[in-house]
């Protein structure tokens, strides 16, 4: 069993996790604010830069993931 | 639609606040509810939000405020409320033969099998003509205008199956020997539109 303790040093999965987070939400973000919206180009920013954000995010969580 | 809206905006901020928490306190994926809950936050929400968000956005890209956004359809625009129902998308808009809000796409999608597709990939490439190419100085529609969009809503309409001129053409209207538009060649007019009076609908 894991023992957690305060001042440990983050494990590499802690930083990729952070890394994918930084990159999910603010692309939720863009996705949920373009629905505000009927305009084409808030398709094209719900396509770039929100999806390419949650994708990549996701890919690098998936990746955390598998390599912990 | 604006239940939809509201539903991936809850979705959203969900996702956003789970991914905090595991941001935040990354020691929780250590735990076996940790990992599911990093699972939740960072890719099923995300993903379904995602799923959710462009199935509303496809929806609204059939609108016809959609279609008209775009500078260079303009003239298509006004052309549904040309003050003569001589003309076919006139006669369509303004008698509500079609659903106004989704004029455009009603009549120019396609009604074979992927037709909708087709014209979501278009309209990506429609975009992409217009905010980072050049648009032709006459648009033409990619290919003849079929009667199996026509027929989609007359085909078996006492309207259309009984009316002067149809009764003995029904089988090459069918088959596409002859066109719809052969007779009903009063379509958009893009190019004379200033020449037209508008259509002033009345205030109920």
């Amino acid at each position: 069993m894991t023992t957690l303790e305060a001042g440990a040093a983050p494990r590499p999965i802690d930083r990729r996790l952070r890394r994918a987070a930084l990159l999910i939400a603010p692309g939720l973000a863009i996705q949920a604010a373009t629905l505000a919206s009927s305009h084409p180009l808030a398709f094209i920013a719900f396509l770039f830069p929100g999806g390419l954000l949650v994708a990549a995010g996701i890919v690098l969580f998936l990746w955390a993931i598998a390599s912990a | 639609m604006a239940v939809m809206a509201i539903a991936v905006t809850a979705l959203v901020v969900l996702a956003i606040a789970l991914i905090a928490v595991v941001a935040l306190r990354p020691n929780l994926t250590a735990a076996k509810g940790g990992k599911a809950l990093a699972f939740l936050a960072f890719f099923l929400l995300p993903v379904l939000g995602s799923i959710f968000a462009l199935e509303a956005h496809i929806e609204r890209s059939k609108s016809t405020e959609f279609c008209l956004s775009c500078h260079i359809m303009e003239p298509y625009g006004k052309s549904l409320r040309i003050d003569s129902t001589d003309f076919v998308p006139a006669a369509h808009f303004q008698n509500r033969r079609i659903p106004r809000d989704q004029a455009c796409y009603t009549c120019h999608t396609n009604y074979a099998m992927f037709g909708g597709i087709k014209a979501k990939v278009r309209g990506l490439r429609h975009l992409y003509i217009n905010y980072l190419g050049t648009a032709p100085a006459k648009i033409e529609l990619y290919e003849p205008f079929q009667n199996r969009e026509c027929l989609h809503c007359h085909a078996g309409a006492r309207g259309y199956v009984e009316s002067e001129g149809h009764e003995d053409q029904l089988e090459d209207l069918a088959t596409e020997k002859t066109s719809c538009l052969e007779c009903h060649s009063d379509v958009h007019d893009a190019a004379n539109i200033a020449t037209h009076a508008q259509w002033k609908e009345p205030k109920p």
